[in-house]
């Protein structure tokens, strides 16, 4: 019987720490922005609702966002973006994995930057890239925030001529998020 | 004479200022508010999960993009940034569920809703999450409001 009881103990000891291990959120924030000097106004999109899990202890990090989920101020941008430029129904999601270099800072409060390369999969297209991400850990929380580039070429996104110069070639992508431990 | 061409150019005028009012305010147009917008489908929350889960191709092609009104329990109410709610259906026991992002209407000052209620969301599906990740799946509307 005493036997049963420490399997079990030791069962929850190696579950919880495996779970202290693994961060994550169902409502991060992406900023997209593709305004240039042209732009008559910005183009600029949100949402809100992007998913994400970072592994504190092998930082593999993983994001899932549904284009859908991007809105504008101006209904007919959205109209463009989701139909004529990035599909959202045909392409729904896009995906990130990568890792995020030197995790093992993570385990004290502080500002920690940390590299990370992986690789960005939208519209069809998969493309490596790579940035520093900004780690606020205070207590169990974990607020990380990067900017990466997006050339739109490289996503297979056309830009038809007449609106060329009021869109930027490349986007600047802004991630927000505030993580929390995953308890299972 | 005289009077045939003023009243082309009368025409003309009237075609161009049209035209022109066209252009802005389709331009300037804001995206309709989710209570203005007719929903495309009902449907209870079990069976939104199931055409999913069944099928996440088909159901991408058929709900992305269109306003649902489901109806389910609500499992969990989640308070964001600035004041905004996530408004989480499904079983409790389940791992996946339907998140619905609140507008900026709702505002849950009485705190009226009591996790277990039955509630009735309207909003903009953004598609599907599969269990990928760990997390359990979730189907995410995008602005809602809560429909009585």
């Amino acid at each position: 019987m005493k036997k049963i009881i420490i399997v079990i103990l030791a069962l929850f000891l190696v579950n919880s720490a495996m779970a202290q291990g693994k961060y994550f959120t169902k409502s991060g924030k992406i900023t997209f922005d593709a305004t240039t000097k042209e732009s008559p106004e910005k183009v600029q999109a949100v949402t809100k609702t992007a998913v994400a899990v970072l592994d504190a202890a092998s930082g593999n990090i993983q994001f899932s966002v549904l284009m859908r989920g991007f809105q504008f101020e101006h209904a007919l941008m959205e109209e463009h973006f989701h139909e004529n430029y990035v599909e959202s129904t045909k392409y729904p999601k896009a995906t990130f994995k990568g890792q995020l270099e030197g995790v093992s800072a993570l385990a004290k409060d502080g500002t920690y930057e940390l590299p990370v390369k992986g690789q960005l999969s939208l519209h069809g297209a998969s493309r490596d890239i790579q940035t520093k991400v900004k780690v606020v850990v205070s207590g169990t929380n974990m607020n990380a925030t990067a900017t990466f580039m997006a050339p739109l070429a490289d996503y297979n996104i056309a830009i038809p001529g007449l609106v060329a110069d009021k869109l930027a070639k490349t986007a600047s992508v802004k991630v927000e998020c505030l993580l929390q431990p995953l308890k299972n | 004479m005289k009077k045939g061409i003023k009243s082309i150019l009368i025409l003309i005028l009237i075609t161009v200022i049209g035209l022109g009012l066209y252009v802005y305010t389709e331009y300037n147009r804001k995206s309709k508010s989710i209570a203005e917008t007719t929903e495309d489908f009902t449907i209870s929350a079990s069976d939104f999960l199931n055409e999913f889960q069944s099928g996440e191709n088909k159901a991408n092609a058929k709900f992305i993009g269109k306003t649902v009104l489901v109806s389910g329990i609500l499992k969990t109410v989640e308070a964001g940034e600035k004041g905004r709610y996530t408004l989480v259906l499904g079983d409790k026991n389940a791992s996946s569920s339907i998140r619905c992002e609140m507008d900026s209407t709702f505002l849950n000052k009485d705190n009226t809703l009591k996790e277990g209620n039955t509630v009735k969301i309207k909003g903009k599906c953004s598609g599907f999450i599969a269990d990928d990740l760990g997390l359990g799946s979730d189907i995410i509307l995008g602005p809602c409001i809560i429909v009585n």
